[in-house]
């Protein structure tokens, strides 16, 4: 057992089991044992980190190789931060309360935009120089993957190198190459190159971005010969095959997802055009039942939870899923375990699937109609109808849910005022559903959401620009003054949020000293609101005569280069400007694993044949 | 139903979680060990188990109690066998009595505890000068304001051994007093408390751990 360095420190922090580890299913090694330490680097606070599956994934993948060890750090919250700042003392891991900066690796998953000051203030509170070139031997090598690594130009000079795609085996490749290089006493540089030759592996010193004599963006290209041209992502063929981790940690705190997090298959084909893990994610692959149910009975064993959530992009979706559903329902109804659906699709839904899951715990339900009108919804390729989801809450509320809640976004491409009437005849309609159907009015309650369309790389919308800060408020305002019942709760999001939000996800390498300056003058949790700084952000921009109208506003042509060209999700980007195109047209594209091939590309791109897969053959 | 008394102990390991985070971890535990507990009925089953006292965070324990409920009958022996190598490492069932006819619920017996922190210089003098009092007004504050009380009364006794000082202090839920209050009034800021027995009474008012109040 180590003894906690911080524990004398903890008894005046907000939630102190955040900095204690020592959960169960928590791997400790001695680190004098192994080869190899990596420091997984989440950019949030314990019960974020802790709610994500891929982290665990990672965690529990690489401790299963002998002779790597994987431990966990998260973004302290500010209370305990000030703390360490007025000690000097640095950020630690949780399992053997190691420095960070005597890791081998440090390892940063990108899940979204606003954590991204975070991870530079890890750095630094692990005492790791927070720019890559600051770097010496000694210091960890500092990588990164996630959704976000997908555009990795604005975090280019912090990170040394970005792994694009699916990390279960691209990470043990990458270990496996540090380990071999550092025992030929291989310098940071030429580890570096040598990271180059893993298939999906972006080393952003080894290239550059060209601009013609307008200074007009042409594109990035390797500096070097033998680096590659295109990055193309990881991603697991197999998903049955694929480790999974059983014997994955269990909080103690109470988090965001305290749960069995079963992945039931990984990507979405339905298309919807906003939606960049739809893109990303491609192409569909889904687990088998044998497995599921195998991977689920082991998980309850080892953590002991009492819920299992059936995850995946579109669960509902999956080919086996009512038998899924019923199989894991009929074995564990009766021990106390409950089996939940995290998101359905209104068009999927059937509420006997519903009503089969929530036999233990009826929770709210939660529908996703995305825009108010048909006409919208055809634009965003959101495959739903009004018709939909009326029957759905018509027989959710037959069958005793008295609450639900309703996801929009606003500031979606060629939206107008009617369609946000759209969203509030929804509202109404579904309250008026409750009336003829529902059980008790003073348990009845509509929630309506709405957060801001922000264009994301790699999806048909990143050539979009978003609509302005004002013209947001003014929709927000709209809804309020039109969203009147007593039964309907409205929340929004904060514009400025979403607006530095499309900046950094269309971002390019100029941002990255913006990052760093705002970081400077004290950003940081910015996805947090009490201390999300939108002044100091501002000035940042200004100090450094950046312009971020020209990224969040910005209507690039369909041919000229973008920031993340050299990145490829496996999707075609002559596909994502044809839907682009359908979309202002209003026009809809089928679901590939259903209905006609789309032509994206990914499967061609990847050799994969998605529509075997869902019928349940091989890959 | 079959009831059970377990004395545990919460570790230097988990010293930090909360009395919630504990009950969690309880739960999950003997869900893992599929030991057979009872499940309360209604729209969010939970588990019957039931906390002598609320632990703190920051406190570590050597003997807190909680009451367990079964469906089947099963040999204490047997569950601790079972459930303690699903527990945390940290947390850890000490003792365990089934519990015959019908009993008080824990909270309702217990009656003081017994804490332990280390201290730096010797205290004896002061602790001394302490118990003279006759008493001592202390300030508390909580949601409905502040109110003055004397704990002298609730103060059961303070000595030294070694480098440590031990008070038993009252416990119930008419009359509790805080390990934290009292090493204030001896100006001692060390805030690693060990909890090391729980105590409730016997007919002639002494001092006894509940399992062996069940024994008794």
């Amino acid at each position: 057992m180590h003894e906690n360095s911080y524990k004398d420190l903890l008894h005046n922090v907000e939630k102190p089991s955040r900095y204690s580890g020592n959960e169960w299913n928590v791997v400790k090694k001695d680190l004098e044992k192994i080869d190899l330490s990596i420091c997984l680097a989440f950019p949030d606070i314990y019960e974020v980190a802790m709610s994500h599956l891929g982290f665990k994934i990672l965690y529990h993948i690489i401790n299963s190789r002998d002779e790597f060890a994987a431990e966990r750090v998260n973004a302290p919250w500010t209370d305990f931060e000030k703390i360490l700042r007025e000690k000097n003392m640095p950020l630690r891991s949780l399992e053997s309360q190691l420095e960070l900066n005597k890791f081998d690796l440090v390892g940063f998953t990108l899940q979204y935009e606003m954590s991204y000051t975070n991870i530079l203030n890890m750095l630094d509170l692990g005492h790791i120089p927070v720019l890559s070139q600051d770097r010496g031997e000694d210091a960890p090598l500092v990588i990164a993957g996630g959704p976000c690594a997908f555009n990795p130009e604005p975090l280019h000079n912090i990170i040394d190198a970005f792994v694009i795609g699916e990390g279960e085996e691209a990470i043990l490749e990458l270990l496996d190459t540090v380990k071999k290089g550092k025992k030929q006493g291989l310098k940071r540089d030429e580890l570096l190159r040598e990271l180059t030759k893993i298939q999906g592996v972006y080393v952003p010193k080894y290239y550059q971005g060209k601009y013609d004599e307008n200074g007009v963006y042409k594109g990035t290209f390797p500096t070097d010969e033998g680096i590659p041209k295109t990055i193309t992502k990881r991603f697991i063929r197999d998903m049955s095959q694929s480790s999974f981790p059983q014997d994955m940690m269990v909080p103690y705190m109470d988090i965001v997802h305290d749960r069995i997090m079963l992945e039931i298959c990984r990507g979405c084909s339905r298309g919807c055009r906003f939606c960049q893990a739809g893109m990303l994610y491609r192409p569909v692959r889904e687990k088998n039942l044998e497995t599921l149910l195998e991977q689920a009975e082991k998980l309850v064993k080892s953590t002991g939870y009492g819920e299992i959530s059936l995850s995946s992009l579109s669960s509902a979706d999956h080919s086996q899923i009512h038998d899924l559903a019923k199989g894991l329902v009929d074995t564990y109804k009766d021990k106390g375990v409950g089996v939940s659906l995290p998101s359905l699709r209104v068009d999927s839904f059937s509420i006997e699937l519903a009503e089969m899951v929530q036999q233990v715990r009826k929770t709210g339900l939660t529908f996703a109609p995305e825009a108010g009108s048909q006409r919208l919804r055809d634009v965003i390729n959101k495959n739903v109808t009004e018709e939909n989801l009326i029957n759905a809450v018509s027989d959710a509320f037959k069958s005793g849910w008295n609450r639900v809640k309703l996801y929009f976004m606003i500031g979606l491409p060629t939206e107008t005022y009617e369609d946000l009437d759209g969203i509030v005849d929804l509202a109404e309609k579904v309250v008026a559903e409750y009336k003829k159907h529902g059980k008790n009015m003073k348990r009845f309650s509509v929630t309506v959401s709405t957060s801001s369309f922000v264009p994301k790389p790699h999806t048909p919308f990143q050539w979009v620009p978003q609509f302005s800060k004002e013209e947001l408020v003014n929709r927000q305002n709209y809804l309020k003054s039109k969203l009147k019942s007593r039964y309907i709760n409205y929340s929004w999001h904060d514009v400025e949020v979403s607006y530095l939000e499309a900046i950094f996800a269309k971002g390019d390498r100029k941002l990255a000293d913006v990052l760093y300056t705002a970081w400077k003058k004290g950003c940081k949790m910015d996805g947090w609101g009490e201390h999300f700084k939108y002044d100091i952000w501002l000035d940042s921009f200004k100090e450094l005569e950046v312009n971020p109208d020209n990224y969040a506003y910005a209507t690039p042509q369909a041919d000229n280069p973008l920031p993340w060209d050299h990145i490829s999700s496996g999707v075609n980007k002559k596909y994502m400007a044809l839907e682009y195109k359908r979309a202002l047209k209003e026009e809809i594209t089928e679901d590939c694993s259903f209905g006609a091939c789309g032509g994206c590309g990914a499967c061609n791109n990847l050799k994969y044949d998605v529509k075997k897969v869902r019928r349940g053959q091989d890959a | 139903m079959h009831k059970y008394w377990l004395k545990y102990a919460k570790g230097e390991n988990v010293r930090f979680i909360s009395h919630l985070d504990l009950l969690r971890a309880m739960d999950r535990a003997i869900r893992r060990a599929g030991v057979p507990i009872a499940y309360s009925q209604g729209f969010n089953p939970h588990p019957k188990l039931s906390f002598a006292t609320p632990l703190s965070v920051g406190v570590v324990s050597h003997g807190d109690y909680l009451e367990m409920e079964l469906t089947e009958e099963l040999e204490p022996q047997d569950i601790m066998e079972t459930m303690n190598p699903k527990l945390p490492e940290g947390i850890e069932i000490l003792e365990m009595e089934k519990l015959d006819g019908r009993k008080p619920t824990l909270g309702a017996i217990v009656a003081a505890t017994l804490y332990k922190v280390e201290i730096k210089d010797d205290l004896d003098n002061q602790i001394q000068e302490l118990l003279n009092e006759k008493e001592l007004m202390i300030e508390r504050t909580n949601k409905k304001g502040t109110k003055i009380i004397d704990i002298r009364p609730l103060i059961y006794n303070i000595y030294t051994k070694g480098n440590c000082i031990y008070m038993l202090l009252a416990t119930s839920s008419s009359a509790n007093v805080k390990p934290k209050e009292v090493l204030n009034l001896l100006s001692i800021d060390n805030p690693n408390i060990d909890k090391e027995e729980t105590f409730c009474r016997d007919e002639n008012e002494k001092f006894i751990t509940p399992l062996e109040w069940l024994k008794n």
